[in-house]
């Protein structure tokens, strides 16, 4: 690479022109046509994580390739607070509605709605195109005493010595119904250490602070390879085919609703006129059906759902995790029917 | 690889032209962003996230990585010539860096705060290349019980930085920890003090109380009077720091550098407690504290190292270990992943040309800071000439696209004018306004950390006093508030402090 | 200014009393230790203390500080400062109503030779308009085009 193309990249990108080359303009050929006069200026995908973080990243990915695909402009903006919270609900009912903000949102956006204390629901949204999905790694210290027995030598010893077993928690979310799962399997209380996301529950298990932890590929890997923690086990109702060997949730406490994972998709608010929306979603079905999307989205540690290849499959999906969310929420006493 | 070995190969990766210009780009970019108010390291790097994907890794992270320590060298201009910090981490420069401007030694200020910094990012990084993998080993062993003990002991220290009526500075810890307190509770995830209100969920965003306390209500201050003038009117005597400053500054220098690397290393410490703890510690060392806050070059000095340490301390664990300490590393790991490099222990042995590239950048870095900072400080000083009338307005609208940039949120564009009022109010009747900004970083770290510990430990309280750094800090504080408390009495003077 | 003083302290009092009685409901402990509302309390518990001592020293001491503390001489140190003020504080305020229809560039277009004026009495309405407008630009050229920042837009695209 000489300085030249270099510094041109550079100053293009500062300048927030991350021109395109001229041939992906040309290469545009969706399956649906081009609404009149959209876009007309980039489109925002809007990330309510903060930049650097796993959905960020994602959105990130997700950008080049659309843009590739689509031969418009997009732009990543995040909106961050509240855990997410006040940017999905400006995605809900501040957004622009003409097409121009989509959102790059996960099935958090679930219990958001929850607690938006009925300012709006995820109907208000349109969930147009699935991106990718992981599930949560359950985690052990490489050198913790809990090394070698698994995740039933973890349960057991839970049993046998009640409210001592130290889990990392994220509350008001899976992370809470996972651990009260594992409870209920081994029939004792854990201590549940809140913390401010995966990450740094992760970083308490690196430092012996917690006997158990879970975490997202990407928050795991490079400790992964350092062998510096176990997994041993992981949600859904598949193993992970990035963790050879390592049981499911589900087959070691015999549940099958163990699946807590995230599912990230795009969605725009609903009122975007159905042109719009077509184009967006074909625009960004063409990015994840591209393998180079697919082999960036491996590296990260998630998997594209193929199942889930039109707006109306990825509708009925995040209306049946929302309703599995509830499900649980109602069995653990915590909603009313 | 050892240091030497690795420091080297890392040089003849970043030595090339094109890296070069990259760090030279990056120094620039973070100077103005840290001149300019409003817009801090974290906008500043989120924003040209997109723009470093094109770029080779070690290229971009040493960009990234230069806008960081940049900003803490620029933050001081502003400081110290306007009295508004150009980000939150200089914010106690304003208070002896002003005075000493005021009288017409703003370019000793200046000059100081450019070679503190350098001086501290340098011996930073030095120790990052020796001992960053044993570093970042300890440090990951620290659990919430040692950061109870370590917030606890911060928030000890704020109580030295009063100066004025120890009761006014009472009521602003109270006012910052309330104020942090709104938003969600982490550790039960319900909402507190929100009153239904969405905005008020996510919680009161840091940089825009910064710069309302200290920036609007700066600018509501100087309006009152007709301002015909100029920012200082002073002569200005001399651009460089004399002798008797140097002989004044290198022991603040020192010590600003140590506190400044440990708190830098720790997850939630960074730049920001950085400062604070190093002006209240040289505000107890130093003869004379009650000079303080009106031209101490120990004051600039001190703080100055100290957030640069902080830099280049909070490299450690994201570098040798994977794990971001603050929000701006958090965004460095991320920019290393997109650019298809996983953060963690093994990067040291997988990508040590990313490893050692970025720590050999942070040397150049911090040369070209210095080169770009010393010759331009009476560059710089000519900023006091601009008549208050145009400085005001743009420092208002930079203010509030800087701002608005964090969070995408109008909401906190309010809340800077809301706070710009309050600070003003406050500040005629003799609050200080530092204590309350250090306790708002301060104890939501600390509440969360000493939630933690009681629910990580089956045996309640006894935690503290089961791991011996955890009790041998909280014992640090506990002696240090008896010695205030102690003194205070001694003096007898009702809201009179030591 | 003691007076205010005083009466601010008062109001130090009575914020610390409610913010207690908030974080009571709160809760101040739960099953595992410190609960959601000990922190706000305790918070709340400085505020009222300090303002009660404050309000004690006022009445010992007949209005008198502490060394070190600076309490300006009168609130309005000169003619005009309360207008002038005043005057910043509506302006800004109207600029923050109007950055989601104008968009920043526009907002400062309009706004600053305002702050000019206030600021500079003396100046001409041409020289507001001509800093404000150059300010503006640079502002605008800065952030929305050099670091690319997405900043709402007016109506003439900018």
């Amino acid at each position: 690479m000489t300085i030249d193309i270099t510094r041109r990249h550079l100053i293009a990108g500062v300048a927030g022109a991350a021109a395109l080359p001229l041939a992906a303009r040309a290469q545009s050929r969706l399956p649906v046509p081009k609404p009149a006069g959209f876009p007309r200026e980039p489109i925002e995908m809007t990330v309510v994580y903060p930049a650097g973080g796993g959905m960020d990243i994602t959105a990130r990915v997700v950008q080049r390739f659309v843009e590739k695909h689509s031969g418009e402009r997009f732009l990543v903006n995040n909106r961050t607070g509240g855990a997410g919270l006040v940017g999905h609900t400006w995605l809900a009912t501040q957004a622009p509605t003409d097409g121009h903000a989509v959102g790059v949102i996960a099935n958090l956006v679930i219990s958001d709605a929850a607690r938006s204390q009925g300012r709006w629901t995820i109907n208000d949204l349109d969930h147009i195109a699935h991106l990718n999905a992981e599930p949560l790694n359950l985690c052990v210290n490489a050198e913790g005493q809990y090394r070698s027995g698994g995740l039933r030598g973890l349960l057991d010893a839970a049993r046998a010595r009640p409210g001592t077993i130290r889990v990392a928690n994220v509350v008001g979310g899976y992370y809470e119904y996972l651990i009260e799962q594992l409870e209920q399997a081994s029939g004792s209380r854990f201590l549940k250490v809140p913390f401010q996301g995966g990450g740094p529950g992760i970083t308490a298990l690196l430092g012996n602070n917690v006997d158990l932890a879970f975490g997202f590929f990407g928050e795991i890997s490079g400790h992964l390879a350092a062998n510096r923690i176990v997994p041993v086990a992981v949600t859904g109702r598949q193993p992970s085919p990035f963790l050879q060997g390592v049981p499911t949730v589900n087959s070691v406490i015999g549940r099958d609703d163990a699946n807590w994972g995230v599912s990230r998709w795009i969605a725009v608010p609903r009122a975007v006129p159905a042109d719009r929306k077509a184009w967006l979603a074909a625009a960004f079905r063409a990015a994840v059906a591209d393998p180079e999307l697919v082999e960036e989205f491996r590296k990260l540690g998630a998997m594209p759902d193929p199942a889930l290849d039109t707006p109306e499959k990825l509708n009925a999906a995040v209306q049946q995790m929302a309703e599995a969310e509830r499900a649980y929420l109602i069995a653990s006493g915590r909603a009313q029917r | 690889m050892d240091p030497v070995a690795g420091l080297l190969a890392g040089f003849g990766v970043i030595l090339t032209w094109q890296n070069i210009q990259f760090i030279f780009i990056g120094s620039l970019i973070g100077t103005l962003i840290g001149v300019l108010p409003g817009i801090g390291p974290l906008a500043a790097l989120s924003l040209l996230l997109p723009a470093t994907v094109a770029l080779p890794p070690v290229g971009a992270v040493a960009m990234l990585c230069a806008i960081f320590y940049g900003s803490m060298y620029g933050g001081s201009i502003t400081s110290v010539l306007v009295n508004i910090p150009g980000e939150a981490a200089s914010v106690v420069t304003c208070l002896d860096g002003y005075a000493m401007a005021k009288q017409g030694r703003a370019g000793a200020a200046l000059g100081m705060a450019a070679l503190g910094s350098f001086i501290a990012g340098t011996l930073g990084i030095v120790v990052l290349s020796v001992a960053a993998p044993a570093l970042g080993a300890f440090a990951i062993r620290l659990g919430p019980p040692e950061y109870t003990a370590l917030m606890a002991l911060g928030l000890a220290c704020t109580i030295l930085m009063i100066q004025g009526s120890a009761l006014k500075g009472a009521i602003m810890i109270g006012a910052g920890a309330a104020l942090a307190a709104i938003g969600m509770d982490i550790i039960t995830g319900e909402f507190r003090f929100n009153y239904g209100s969405i905005q008020l969920s996510a919680g009161i965003e840091l940089l825009a109380v910064v710069i309302g306390l200290f920036g609007v209500s700066e600018i509501l201050l100087n309006v009152e009077n007709a301002a015909r003038g100029m920012a200082v009117k002073a002569r200005l005597s001399g651009l460089w720091p004399s002798r008797v400053d140097w002989a004044a500054s290198w022991a603040p220098i020192l010590r600003g550098s140590g506190l400044g690397f440990a708190v830098g290393l720790l997850p939630g410490g960074g730049p920001v407690t950085a400062s604070f703890l190093s002006y209240a510690a040289e505000r107890r060392i130093g003869k004379d504290p009650h000079t303080f806050g009106k031209g101490r070059i120990e004051g600039v000095a001190g703080p100055e190292a100290a957030n640069n340490a902080a830099v280049s301390s909070g490299m450690i664990p994201l570098l040798a270990l994977g794990i971001p300490g603050n929000a701006v590393t958090a965004l460095l790991m991320g920019a290393l992943i997109i650019n298809g490099v996983q953060p963690g222990p093994t990067m040291m042995t997988d990508r040590a040309d990313v490893f050692w590239g970025v720590v050999a950048s942070l040397y150049i870095g911090n040369v070209f800071l210095l080169i770009l900072n010393l010759p331009m400080v009476g560059l710089w000083v000519q900023l006091l000439r601009v008549p208050y009338s145009v400085l005001f307005p743009s420092i208002v609208l930079l203010a509030m696209v800087g701002t608005y940039s964090a969070n995408r949120n109008l909401f906190d564009l309010w809340v800077m004018l809301g706070f710009g009022v309050l600070g003003w109010f406050l500040r005629k009747l003799g609050y200080e306004l530092a204590p309350l900004v250090l306790a708002f970083v301060l104890a939501p770290l600390l509440e969360q950390s000493l939630r933690q510990s009681m629910v990580m430990s089956p045996d309640g309280a006894m935690i503290f006093l089961e791991r011996p750094l955890a009790a041998l800090m909280l014992g640090a504080a506990v002696l240090m508030l008896l010695l205030v408390a102690f003194k205070g009495l001694t003096v007898r003077k009702l809201g009179g402090t030591t | 200014m003691a007076r205010l003083d005083a009466a601010v302290s008062l109001f130090w009092v009575l914020l610390g009393i409610v913010l207690c009685r908030e974080s009571v409901a709160l809760g101040l402990a739960d099953a595992s230790g410190p609960g959601s509302g000990l922190f706000p309390f305790l918070a709340g518990l400085l505020m009222l203390g300090g303002g009660a001592g404050l309000l004690v020293r006022h009445v010992l001491t007949r209005g008198g500080h502490a060394p070190g503390e600076e309490i300006v001489p009168q609130f309005w140190p000169a003619p005009g400062a309360a207008f002038r003020v005043g005057a910043l504080v509506v302006v800004v305020a109207g600029m923050i109503l109007a950055v989601p229809y104008l968009g920043f560039a526009l907002t400062g277009v309009f706004g600053l030779p305002i702050l000019f004026r206030v600021i500079a009495p003396e100046a001409s309405w041409w020289t507001a308009i001509a800093v404000g407008g150059i300010a503006a630009a640079c502002i605008h050229l800065l952030f929305a085009v050099a670091l690319g920042t997405p900043l709402p837009r007016g109506p003439l695209g900018f």
